[in-house]
């Protein structure tokens, strides 16, 4: 549907930005409502407005505590992947940078499943281990792809490999913690709690407030490095800056959810195609957007098999075409 | 206003690329740095402004030296305008207002965007303003980013090829637009290639090759067919007409 609307240019003539903005958040509302309504235990919206009056019994008040909990961790950890994204585009000027293709996720999980299996497995070991192990992914991946757009994303890749690899080796050798681990490489909401929710609320208010405090000096780095120096902008540190703050929000993801990928990229660029390139507006936006997304994109992998399927599976196949879509639309911007 | 550069050298992967260069530029002047590709202009600039450290030698800026200041400080007192940039799908108000980023916390202000508004008028792109700044020409991006320099308010510009891939006409709207600034009180530092539009435009030629200044002085005086030699490597001769005097290239060697 926005794809629809872009193309015929409806969205700059018609619809006002502070418009889009609101429709966006009732998105957020619609979405947010049928994630606590629907799952598989045929609970419902009535039975979720019978709670709101009161008239509730124990074991419907449990499910829908679950569901809300779940909801919640599901929007946070899509504004925590979303506003990665963005910044990291920006950052580096490249619309293919996301926490998942440049082994961000990869390295936070290696830091979790680290943590699980040395007996650490609470929130705050796993979120330490995996902002840790993220920290170091990214800044290795930065140093070895900092020549060129395509040097990066190979970076990525490669570390991204990699550590997938490492935690696949963890995984074998895991034993009894393996169920745990796996959890990670699947990537979903199923064990949601409240520490979790907590825990994610934190790392995605510090880091979605940082990449907030930055969006002009993001927008600044859009036109070059020395353009963004000759106006002032200490571009070391704001590089620094960055790449912790999406370390650190990545972290928080991918500890309480495991690795979902793909959001950082999907969410960014369907903003980016309604709202523009500032990342003033385009931040704001893609924390609206994901707030829409991601409780939605969960409510599908609860009703799409019995059972469910977990999250990550979900955006991997939406994401992987939109990523080639993206990749085919840069090469051909690049012939000319 | 006085920028006075002393003795500077710099070094890039223990080659040395700038040896002892050392003019000023005073108020109300027009600088050329004329010279062959990679003889120095635009490390010169880029030192000037802080973005590469002199090994040896001073900076100052009105009496004040720039080396230690960072480039938040030097923003607020010298624009710098690279030669290349990324393609970016702001609007031109946006990229514009980029030039107001020494004076914002967080975002731009009212007051921030009525000088960036003046800024598009003074380029004489006011109209612009809400385009997309991929979808300009050539020669109106280079307006564009001009109005993003005078945005800054700085009594001082360096500026790397303003006039570089442009058409003649552009080439010389671009050159207009930054002598009427220059000419109310403040100082550019331009790097050129033309040596006729350098003739034309500016009030002192600084001649560089292998990163050292080796003729400098007014263009009338410094331009002949020897320092052309000297510099470029390049036959030339010189024509006049209606007291003015043009640079013809014949031949190599």
């Amino acid at each position: 549907m926005v794809f629809i609307f872009c193309k015929n240019h409806l969205i700059g003539g018609m619809l006002s930005r502070r418009l889009m903005f609101l429709m966006l958040g009732m998105g957020g509302i619609i979405s947010f409502t049928l994630s606590v309504s629907i799952g598989s235990s045929g609970i419902g919206l009535q039975e979720m407005l019978k709670i709101m009056s009161g008239n509730y019994g124990n074991n419907i008040e449990s499910i829908l505590d679950y569901r809300l909990r779940r909801t919640i961790l599901a929007t946070l950890v899509g504004i925590s992947l979303s506003s990665s994204g963005c910044a990291m585009q920006s950052l580096f000027r490249n619309p293919l940078a996301d926490p998942y293709i440049l082994g961000v996720s990869s390295g936070a999980s290696v830091g979790a499943a680290l943590a699980i299996l040395s007996g650490n497995g609470t929130s705050l070991g796993i979120i330490s281990a995996a902002f840790v192990s993220a920290l170091m992914a990214v800044y290795a991946v930065y140093a070895l792809g900092k020549k060129s757009t395509y040097f990066l994303l190979l970076a990525g890749i490669a570390m991204a490999t990699f550590l997938s690899g490492v935690t696949s080796f963890m995984i074998y050798i895991s034993g009894e913690s393996l169920h745990q681990v796996l959890f990670w490489i699947m990537g979903g909401f199923w064990t949601a709690n409240w520490t979790k929710v907590k825990v994610v609320a934190i790392t995605a208010i510090i880091g979605t407030a940082v990449m907030l405090f930055n969006s002009w000096k993001l927008n600044a780095i859009l036109l070059g490095d020395e353009h963004a120096m000759s106006v002032g902008v200490d571009v070391k540190k704001l590089r620094r800056v960055i790449i912790s703050t999406t370390a650190l929000l990545t972290a928080g993801a991918v500890s309480v959810s495991g690795v979902i990928g793909f959001i950082g990229i999907i969410i960014p660029h369907t903003a980016r195609l309604i709202f523009g390139e500032d990342n003033r507006i385009l931040i704001p936006a893609s924390i609206f957007l994901s707030a829409a997304f991601m409780p939605t994109v969960d409510v599908a992998a609860r009703i799409s098999a019995p059972g469910e399927i977990p999250v990550g599976i979900i955006t991997s196949l939406l994401g992987a075409p939109f990523f080639i879509y993206l990749l085919r639309r840069k090469r051909y911007e690049a012939q000319g | 206003m006085r920028l006075r550069v002393e003795d500077v050298e710099v070094e890039l992967n223990s080659i040395k690329i700038l040896k002892g260069v050392t003019f000023e530029i005073n108020r109300g002047e027009i600088a050329a740095l004329l010279g062959p590709n990679g003889s120095g202009k635009s490390t010169i600039l880029r030192t000037i402004f802080g973005i590469l450290k002199p090994l040896k030698g001073v900076i100052y800026l009105n009496g004040g030296e720039l080396n230690s200041m960072s480039v938040e400080d030097t923003a607020k007192i010298m624009g710098y305008l690279p030669q290349e940039h990324s393609e970016t799908n702001l609007n031109v108000i946006d990229v514009v207002l980029l030039g107001r980023t020494p004076y914002i916390s967080v975002n731009p202000r009212k007051e921030d965007y009525r000088v960036a508004e003046e800024a598009l008028k003074l380029v004489g792109m006011e109209e612009f303003a809400e385009r997309k700044f991929s979808e300009l020409s050539g020669g109106e991006k280079q307006k564009a980013m001009l109005a993003r320099i005078f945005c800054q308010e700085t009594d001082f510009m360096l500026l790397d090829e303003p006039t570089a891939h442009l058409d003649i006409k552009s080439q010389i709207e671009v050159l207009e637009i930054i002598k009427r600034i220059v000419r109310k009180g403040k100082a550019a530092l331009v790097a050129m290639h033309d040596i006729n539009l350098a003739l034309n435009f500016s009030d002192r030629v600084l001649m560089v090759r292998k990163g050292k200044i080796i003729h400098a002085g007014k263009p009338y005086e410094v331009i002949n067919p020897e320092t052309i030699q000297d510099v470029f490597g390049v036959r030339a001769e010189i024509l006049k007409e209606n007291g003015r005097i043009f640079v013809v290239p014949v031949g190599i060697g």
